[in-house]
């Protein structure tokens, strides 16, 4: 177990190093000089030099993407922001909380509501409670996650007046963005816990259960539901990304001061040093995250398990066979 | 001999699924709205009740009225035209995004799936990297390089959402590649290319059709969000997205203008999802994505 989570801790690194390249590449191609977006159009060329040469943007490509590897992997430091000449790192790191509150949060209440909904709706599959949670789950994935945000202002903010519409400050801030964030969260996992517990309620080892005289309910918090739960925690996972990515647009819609926001008023401003320090970053969280999933996916199925503690050398054997 | 009756089983299933999917209420009501909206889409030029452009400032902010069903906005734009005129936008980059995106998934996911070893490697390492941008932010990287606008908004959505088809079809590709039939038509010496166009990819086609279907939703959401943040579609064009954008200003005293764009998109998705809901059950009843 211990080699394969180191195992999965060093694949991390030629993916994060991977990101960090595509994205430098990416931005680095783009037209727009930023000399020209910070000195003006109409700013002498000696000028132009001048800063070029002092922000390094006059050296080849290759030199520049290394120099900015080397910065980002050895010192932790994303540069600094084009227009203000602040630390891109040190902004992240004050604006992180924020969004990964919000993303965390939005998360976990997704798999705490969304998958009890889910299950309740298998076991009643088919009766009116099924069809109606179902149809709500429905509506919840085919609602834009910012116009939820903007309904929610609506209802809440400005017409009963019980929370704010906008900003920061005590908790209350929170409740509207992290409701509008989780809402498709819940609902897409309410309809996963559905589809993988109504397969295992199909299962002949539930049916034995049921026939060896063990109650209903004690069949589904028994035997059901912990082999329902094991497809349900990977989806858990991508409904993480989801929420990281479902925040950059509700920051913008509540305007809180996370890195969504910072990384749309670098776009704004093509400040790109901003803007990779931003998807650096998402990425490794995002990474961080998929592996804790992981992880725990190994941990409570104990076939997945068994692979890795003992089997890794023999499913090593079966593949070379496989792949000849 | 053998390959007629192959195709013989192969359109029996087909017929199969049609029925299934027929029997599927919802998956019908889904089609049909959706079909409607198409046919909207398509003659909105002709039918929409006020030009979707036309400024009228004596009904700028103007509230839903017998004259103007949904109201107008804040230059007295009648809402309804443009949200009617606006399918036209969404309906298209959801599909050519999807049509894009899965054409390049297929290409990669056919060729690491079928020849396996290093390109597989090299290629799911590649797909691995960008699999570790969350796709809406990489969409919004890619249409902040590319520029705002209609096709570059295509573009940033397919690239982004490219990686879940290879992954698909690359997966059902290694449930079939070691059949009996794919070693009788390398044995017969079909090429490499017949065999992944002919052989593989029509047996693998099921999951692909429910990715894509159920993408096309996703894609119009992903566009809207976009748009909204202001990187897809750009003002005046009455996309759905760009119109909630214009309207967020105006939410307190005027919520019709944001009330009525939300609901097109979110009908639009819902007919989306309940139709790929439907052909999921269709084609396998036991395949979950």
């Amino acid at each position: 177990m211990i080699r394969y989570i180191i195992k999965r801790l060093l694949w991390m690194i030629p993916v994060i190093l991977g990101v960090s390249v595509l994205i430098f590449t990416i931005l680095h191609f783009t037209p727009g000089d930023p000399v020209i977006m910070i000195l003006g159009r109409d700013s002498t060329v000696e000028a132009q030099a001048q800063l070029r040469a002092s922000m390094g943007l006059d050296r080849p490509f290759p030199v520049q993407l290394l120099s900015y590897l080397k910065d980002v992997f050895l010192h932790f430091d994303l540069g600094v922001s084009y227009n203000t000449g602040k630390s891109v790192s040190e902004e992240i790191l004050f604006r992180f909380p924020y969004t990964f509150m919000l993303a965390f949060s939005s998360m976990l209440i997704s798999v705490l509501i969304g998958i009890p909904l889910g299950v309740i709706a298998a076991v009643n599959q088919n009766k009116l409670w099924d069809r109606i949670s179902m149809f709500i789950a429905l509506l919840g994935v085919s609602m834009p996650q910012f116009w939820v945000g903007l309904l929610l202002v609506l209802l809440f903010a400005l017409r009963l007046g019980i929370l704010p519409p906008s900003g920061i400050g005590g908790p209350q801030y929170f409740i509207l963005p992290i409701i509008a964030n989780a809402f498709g969260g819940i609902a897409s996992m309410a309809r996963q816990g559905r589809s993988s517990m109504l397969e295992v309620i199909r299962s002949d080892y539930v049916t034995t259960a049921r026939a060896k005289g063990v109650s209903k309910t004690g069949t589904i918090f028994r035997h059901a539901l912990p082999n329902a739960l094991i497809p349900v925690i990977t989806v858990a996972g991508t409904s993480f990304g989801r929420s990281l990515g479902g925040t950059i647009v509700i920051e913008s819609v509540f305007s809180i001061p996370g890195i969504g926001a910072y990384m749309i008023s670098g776009i704004n401003n093509r400040d790109y040093p901003i803007v990779q320090g931003c998807v650096v970053f998402l990425a490794v969280t995002f990474s961080i995250i998929m592996l804790l999933v992981d992880l725990m996916y190994a941990f409570v199925d104990p076939r997945i398990k068994a692979q890795y503690v003992s089997g890794s050398r023999k499913r090593r054997v079966k593949n070379e066979k496989k792949d000849r | 001999m053998k390959r007629r009756t192959d195709r013989k089983r192969e359109l029996g299933p087909g017929m199969q699924v049609f029925g299934r999917l027929a029997k599927n209420k919802a998956a019908m009501a889904g089609l049909l709205v959706l079909s409607v909206m198409i046919v909207i889409a398509l003659l909105s030029p002709w039918i929409i009740p006020y030009p979707y452009e036309a400024l009228d400032f004596s009904n700028a902010f103007a509230p839903p009225s017998p004259k103007h069903w949904f109201g107008c906005d804040d230059l007295g734009r009648d809402i309804l035209s443009r949200v009617m005129y606006g399918a036209r936008y969404s309906l298209a980059i959801g599909l050519l995004a999807v049509l894009v995106g899965a054409a390049i998934g297929t290409v990669i996911g056919s060729v690491t799936g079928y020849f396996g070893g290093v390109i597989d490697n090299v290629l799911m390492r590649f797909l691995d990297i960008l699999s570790a941008i969350p796709s809406i932010l990489m969409a919004i990287v890619i249409s902040a390089v590319f520029g705002a606008g209609f096709s570059k908004c295509i573009l940033a959505i397919a690239i982004s959402t490219m990686p879940q088809y290879a992954r698909v079809l690359r997966g059902s590709i290694m449930s079939v590649r070691d059949m009996e039939y794919l070693e009788a038509a390398s044995s017969i010496n079909c090429s490499n290319m017949r065999i992944i166009a002919r052989h593989i990819l029509p047996n693998s086609f099921s999951a692909m059709l429910v990715t894509a279907t159920m993408n096309v939703g996703t894609a119009i959401l992903m566009a809207a969000s976009l748009s909204y943040i202001g990187l897809g579609v750009q003002p005046p064009a009455p996309e759905w997205g760009a119109m909630l954008s214009g309207a967020r200003g105006y939410i307190r005293d005027y919520p019709h203008m944001v009330l009525f764009p939300g609901i097109a998109i979110m009908v639009t998705v819902l007919c989306l999802n309940m139709f790929g809901d439907g052909l999921r059950d269709a084609l396998d009843p036991k395949l979950k994505r």
